[in-house]
């Protein structure tokens, strides 16, 4: 290794040169590099335990540093929604509860004594856990992390626990402008009721008990939907070898899990929602419809569209608002899309009261014009190079890469997919990018929510077309 | 108990180790490259070839703190304006800008008196057509979103800033063969930036002071509490600035906080990444030499005077009850520093912490609470935080902590809890170091604070020789409820 002094010697002479062979400074205007750098992430090694929980394994040794995350696909999409929330909290109880080898405390205090780690959540797709320690102590915390997950002991009172937590919340739920917003809009995108949108409410606590969360463990917690990546500094032989150990006797249980619900149930119509925010200063602007499939052969187009639209520096929806009329800090917009249904075409501002019809009319010009006149020649060069020349930023990190790798496996998507992206973005012409926003952006169908003190606006609501009250108090 | 977790691991877990070979503290810091310009601007590179990325963390040591009455808000919007561009980047011909600029600015100089004079109507119009106009005029040499531009057709990702009271940070991703092309933007920023845009800007930062205090209970509440945990230093003041200082700046306000802390010897840029330092060093002196040296900024006076009483503040507002409380402590770098930092480790960080067991699990009186200690330059608070249970409010929840510190000398801090504080440290550490950009932050501001970068990788070593009876005799020193500072926030009556 070069010592500190040398590499500043080696920093002179480099400094001398270029001063005596009078080095100009380029202009970043013109600098010029190649459109694509090529390289390749991180390798990520699948494997099968002998009950067939697949692992991914990536190599990282710079720090003594592991991560184990586990995937499970027992979301929300197979709890009823009467009992909505039943699968979070369950998370909750596998990482603070313990195993039945190791109770609550003893668990609690292995982990902690180490600086570990071990989080877990469920969304309406997967539950999933990660425990993230020093390598030192992988083989210490793992087989207590495994019992968690396999055999957890749900105690009564952290149940108990929990949902004081989650009832504090609930009735908390208004508080804040930007959070009602957003449930207020996946509700009405999704529908009340879908895994997507559905609140965790006193009612649906009600239901939840130790004997319905045991059911949902005994049933959804199995090898078959189960999957196990680790990341970090570790022989892969020798963790294999462990995870088989702590994993390999888990056995499928013979009752079925619960069919998985769809993710939209009861989007509502198109239209104009008002959420009344009395002595609001700032009105939160939302329009959303149904995005694409991931496998969708637009999705490539989109990338570009999105690009364009709103999610870069150079944007159409940030000129026009933000930097042309200074309406808005946050604006923006997105294409979404998801592995089994669409995602959701979404664009947000936050503009004060005074100015919100007029940031909600230039939103929908902005989209209008896209979807009427298309992007230019100029516009899709500049998507194409910027989409391009950020790709290897996607794996910038191995876990990023583990994370990448195991989502498009559980939606058995070629785990490869990112990866062929730019073979197919590069070759897109203006004409497949208009072509996409044209047959997409539908404003028929959007569903535009308006948070805000109605009193202080600039323009009367309805000359967007009807508008339905939504009060939050009772939605 | 002691051991009995470490018998069970290894009658669970068997014997074999998972372990594999990586670095410890010390061969990570020796691979830190330092280097220093002829202007005092300093420059840490550290290698990191996974993939064809580099970070850049470039943080200046300028920011609210460095703030006067009037004016506060300033350090922000200078971070915001220097996305604009420079004098190259983001104009079509930047002399006759600089004329255009300069008539637009007299203008509105003329609006702004006539409307604080109370000028009749007729007035106020011709002299806001007169500014709009000069405004359109000036326009007309922008190269809108330049910079920005650049850096996006260029693959940049995370390009961003933020302003903090001691520091203003400018981040960014780049494919590491664009590493030159940084050199010649972040120079052309840091040497030559040009404000404009300045009045349309004015709004966007409005606006996002709506967003995150005036239309956030949450925000509102935790600014009216900084401003009575500080009477006297400017900690006290909003980062984003009091609307009315807001809307009286003038760009020549922020040209002369720009002048005055803006200086290459207040600056370090961090680099992490795919780069070869050798090669680099060389690009780096090409383009960064050229920033001139200017003055050392004036140092900051005023000090907080030492709090003689509880300071409170109460507010009905929003749903959520919540309770901040914070007791001063000492400024970055201090010798009692860690001490506090692993003290508010065992009361109040995670699920294990005496707090959380205590007021969450047992006595069921909070929905969350946690404890840390914040540093900064000048200042630091041991800080409580916590959201009560329903039907509990923030006040019992306020007695409730701090009977639990009470609680303290009769129940020491153990070997034990001492010893998770001090691992969770070190991931922490290692946590932060990981990614790029996290490495960057930490080698940039570190080298811009009291103790130098060093320091970090020095901490889990300190920690070591800290001892149980050290964390209570800081509890002693500093945990002393009647010089408290206290933020009620209750639940708005509709």
């Amino acid at each position: 290794m070069t010592s500190l002094m040398t590499r500043r010697i080696i920093a002179a002479v480099l400094f001398l040169s270029a001063s005596l062979f009078g080095i100009k400074l380029k202009d970043p205007r013109t600098m010029e590099f190649p459109a694509r750098l090529e390289f390749t992430p991180h390798e990520v090694e699948r494997f099968r335990l002998s009950n067939g929980i697949e692992v991914f394994l990536v190599e990282d040794h710079e720090f003594p540093l592991v991560d184990v995350v586990f995937r499970i696909d027992a979301g929300e999409r197979r709890v009823d929604a009467e009992q909505a929330g039943l699968a979070d909290i369950l998370a909750d109880l596998v990482v603070e509860g313990g195993s039945k080898a190791v109770p609550k405390r003893v668990f609690q205090d292995s982990l902690e004594r180490f600086g570990a780690s071990f989080r877990g959540s469920a969304g309406p797709k997967q539950a999933s856990f990660t425990l993230h320690l020093l390598s030192e102590h992988i083989d210490d915390l793992l087989p207590l992390a495994v019992g968690a997950i396999r055999e957890p002991t749900l105690p009564d009172e952290q149940l108990e626990l929990n949902k004081n937590q989650r009832r504090t919340a609930y009735r908390a739920r208004n508080s804040e402008p930007t959070a009602v917003a957003g449930r207020v809009l996946r509700k009405l995108c999704y529908g009340k009721d879908s895994p997507s949108a559905r609140e965790t409410a006193p009612a649906t606590l009600d239901r939840i008990d130790l004997e319905s969360l045991t059911k949902f463990h005994q049933t959804c917690y199995r090898p078959s939907l189960t999957m196990i990546g680790v990341v970090g500094d570790f022989d892969p032989k020798v963790m294999l070898e462990e995870l088989e150990r702590c994993l390999g006797d888990w056995q499928e249980p013979e009752v079925k899990p619960p069919d998985e619900s769809p993710l939209y149930t009861d989007p509502a119509s198109p239209g104009v929602y008002l959420v009344p925010w009395p002595g609001s200063v700032q009105s939160g602007i939302y329009m959303s419809h149904k995005g694409l499939l991931r496998d969708d052969p637009r999705y490539p187009a989109s990338r570009l569209f999105c690009e364009v639209y709103g999610g870069s520096w150079y944007a159409r929806l940030r000129k026009a608002i933000r930097v042309e009329h200074g309406l808005a800090y946050v604006v923006s917009g997105h294409v979404s899309s998801g592995f089994e249904e669409p995602g959701i075409f979404g664009t947000v501002c936050l503009t004060k009261s005074e100015s919100t019809l007029q940031a909600t009319r230039l939103m929908l010009g902005v989209m209008d014009d896209l979807r009427t006149q298309g992007i230019t020649q100029r516009e899709l060069e500049l998507a194409k190079q910027s989409w391009l020349a950020s790709f290897p930023a996607h794996y910038a990190e191995p876990e990023q890469v583990l994370r990448d790798r195991m989502n498009y496996a559980a939606h058995q998507y070629p785990i490869d997919f990112w990866d062929k992206l730019p073979d197919k973005i590069e070759p897109l012409t203006r004409e497949d990018v208009n072509s996409f926003a044209a047959g997409f952006i539908k404003p028929r169908d959007l569903i535009i929510v308006i948070l805000g003190d109605s009193t202080a606006f600039d323009d009367s609501l309805s000359k967007l077309g009807e508008v339905t009250i939504i009060d939050p108090e009772v939605y | 108990m002691k051991n009995l977790p470490r018998i069970l691991f290894a009658i669970l877990a068997g014997s074999i180790p998972i372990i594999g070979v990586s670095g410890t503290y010390a061969e990570i810091e020796e691979r830190v490259v330092e280097h220093e310009l002829a202007n005092g601007m300093r420059f840490l590179i550290f290698e990191r070839h996974e993939a064809p990325l580099v970070s850049m963390v470039i943080a200046v040591k300028a920011g609210a703190v460095n703030e006067v009455t009037n004016k506060t808000g300033i350090a922000h919007f200078l971070e915001h304006l220097a996305f604009k561009g420079t004098q190259r980047i983001g104009t079509k011909n930047y002399r006759a800008e600089r004329k255009a600029l300069e008539e637009l600015d007299a203008a509105f100089k003329a609006y702004h008196k006539a409307e604080q004079e109370g000028a009749d109507s007729e007035v106020l119009a011709a002299l806001y057509a007169e500014f709009k106009q000069r405004q359109e005029k000036a326009s007309s040499y922008i190269v809108q979103g330049e910079l920005s531009e650049i850096y996006d057709r260029n693959g940049a990702t995370r390009f961003n800033a933020s302003t903090g009271y001691d520091y203003t940070t400018y981040i960014i991703t780049l494919p590491s063969n664009r590493f030159e092309l940084w050199c010649a933007m972040e120079s052309d920023r840091m040497a030559t930036p040009v404000f404009r845009e300045f009045y349309s800007e004015r709004d966007v930062i409005i606006e996002e002071r709506r967003m995150r205090t005036d239309n956030s209970p949450r925000g509102l509440f935790y600014e009216e509490f900084r401003s009575v945990s500080y009477k006297a230093h400017p900690y006290g003041h909003p980062i984003l600035g009091h609307l009315s200082d807001m809307e009286n700046l003038y760009r020549k306000d922020v040209r002369a906080f720009y002048e005055t802390y803006y200086v290459p010897q207040h600056m370090t840029a961090a680099i992490v990444g795919d780069v070869n330092a050798e090669e680099i060093i060389g690009l780096i002196d090409k383009y960064f030499g050229r920033i001139p040296k200017r003055p050392d900024p004036p140092g900051l006076i005023t000090k907080e005077p030492e709090q003689p009483g509880v300071r409170r503040v109460q507010m009905q507002i929003g749903r959520q009850p919540r309770l901040y409380m914070g007791f001063p402590t000492v400024p970055e770098g201090h010798e009692d520093e860690l001490v506090l930092d692993l003290l508010a480790s065992v009361l109040g960080r995670g699920r294990t912490s005496r707090l959380y067991r205590s007021l969450v699990e047992e006595r069921k009186l909070a929905f969350s609470v946690r404890a840390g200690h914040t540093t900064m330059l000048y200042a630091g608070q041991l800080g409580f935080s916590g959201t009560p249970i329903e039907g509990v409010t923030a006040a019992e929840l306020e007695q409730a902590i701090l009977g639990e510190l009470t609680e303290l000398k009769e129940n020491p801090i153990t070997e034990e809890e001492l010893d998770a504080a001090r691992a969770r440290w070190k991931v922490r550490i290692y946590t932060y170091l990981s990614s790029n950009l996290g490495m960057g932050y930490m080698l940039a501001q570190g080298d811009q604070g009291n103790t130098g970068w060093q320091d970090i990788f020095r901490i889990p070593e300190r920690a070591e020789k800290i001892t149980p009876q050290d964390l209570m005799d800081a509890a002693e020193r500093y945990i002393d409820p009647s010089r408290r500072s206290v933020g009620l926030m209750e639940v708005a009556n509709d």
